[in-house]
């Protein structure tokens, strides 16, 4: 992980001086971690790729202003945290003045194909509020610690801890419940 | 099997070498096509500022200058915008006099006298030409 920070470290203060292939180095060394962490946030392919040139773009645009005083991936999932974010706000509006269009088949577009999970927990995942899902997946998919994901998603340490906790017992509670129907 | 683990089982799809390339590609198309619209709009900003906006601006004035005025007892002008013709008396010769000693050019003049004869004063509109 260190040395994925240096190597990005490296190959930002190459594009700074000019050289446009280091960024095209920067996106193949965190493309994979940022298209998974988006598929598994609005789950499925498409929209994935979409956030993931979006979340791209941003960095494209913004990366001079990186200084490195943080882990160059927490800056890089927060981007993509906020990314998701004004997705999901859309989708929230375009729901509001869509008739046909409901929660199924939003959930279902396009749905992550390999999975070795639990079709009921994979639901219930995506029935989550978005903040405890996103929380559950840097937490367990992408393994950070409470202190990470609270400045990605800028909130307290405390909050995220309780919101993992509500995740896991939302879904504990639903999983539950679906055995005994 | 824990919630927890097969959460952390879940498998990431493989991406081939082929789907970062193009996407790579993708990428660098949409960056292009985006450095070009903000450099469209910062043309455009500029022309507007440089040249649409002082006209807008001369047309503005223009329109704002056509405002009411008070020819007061000592035939000076003043500006006035909640103006009582019970409180003043005033003159019609009043007006000949700003017409002749005023330095700006008056392009119009329009009394609103309806009320000049009873009460023996005026209010005057004129629009200031350049």
């Amino acid at each position: 992980m260190k040395s994925k920070q240096n190597i990005t470290l490296k190959l930002i203060d190459k594009f700074k001086n000019g050289d446009e292939k280091a960024f095209d180095e920067i996106v193949k060394l965190h493309y994979e971690s940022i298209f998974n962490l988006l598929l598994r946030l609005v789950g499925n392919k498409l929209d994935a790729d979409d956030l993931c040139q979006e979340t791209f773009i941003r960095v494209y645009k913004y990366i001079k202003k990186y200084k490195g005083k943080s882990q160059f991936s927490t800056w890089l999932y927060r981007i993509a945290y906020n990314v998701a974010n004004t997705f999901f706000r859309k989708q929230k509006i375009q729901q509001l003045f869509s008739y046909d269009i409901n929660e199924e088949t939003i959930i279902s577009n396009d749905p992550i194909e390999d999975y070795e999970m639990n079709p009921i927990l994979l639901k219930s995942i995506n029935l989550l509020p978005k903040k405890q899902k996103s929380i559950l997946v840097f937490r367990i998919v992408e393994g950070l610690k409470y202190k990470e994901i609270s400045k990605i998603m800028n909130i307290s340490i405390n909050s995220a801890k309780v919101n993992y906790h509500y995740a896991i017992e939302t879904l504990k509670k639903r999983i539950k419940e679906s055995n005994v129907n | 099997m824990s919630i927890k683990n097969q959460i952390k089982n879940l498998r990431n799809p493989k991406l081939s070498q082929n789907h970062v390339e193009k996407f790579i590609n993708d990428l660098k198309d949409e960056i292009e096509i985006r450095k070009k619209r903000t450099t469209k709009r910062i043309v455009f900003s500029s022309v507007f500022i440089i040249f649409l906006l002082p006209i807008f601006s001369y047309i503005t004035f223009l329109s704002d200058s056509n405002d009411t005025y008070l020819i007061s007892e000592e035939d000076s002008i003043e500006q006035k915008e909640d103006f009582n013709l019970d409180q003043h008396n005033l003159h019609f010769e009043s007006i000949d006099y700003i017409i002749d000693n005023s330095e700006l050019i008056i392009s119009d003049c329009v009394l609103s006298c309806d009320m000049a004869e009873e009460y023996n004063s005026c209010i005057v509109n004129f629009a200031l030409g350049m």
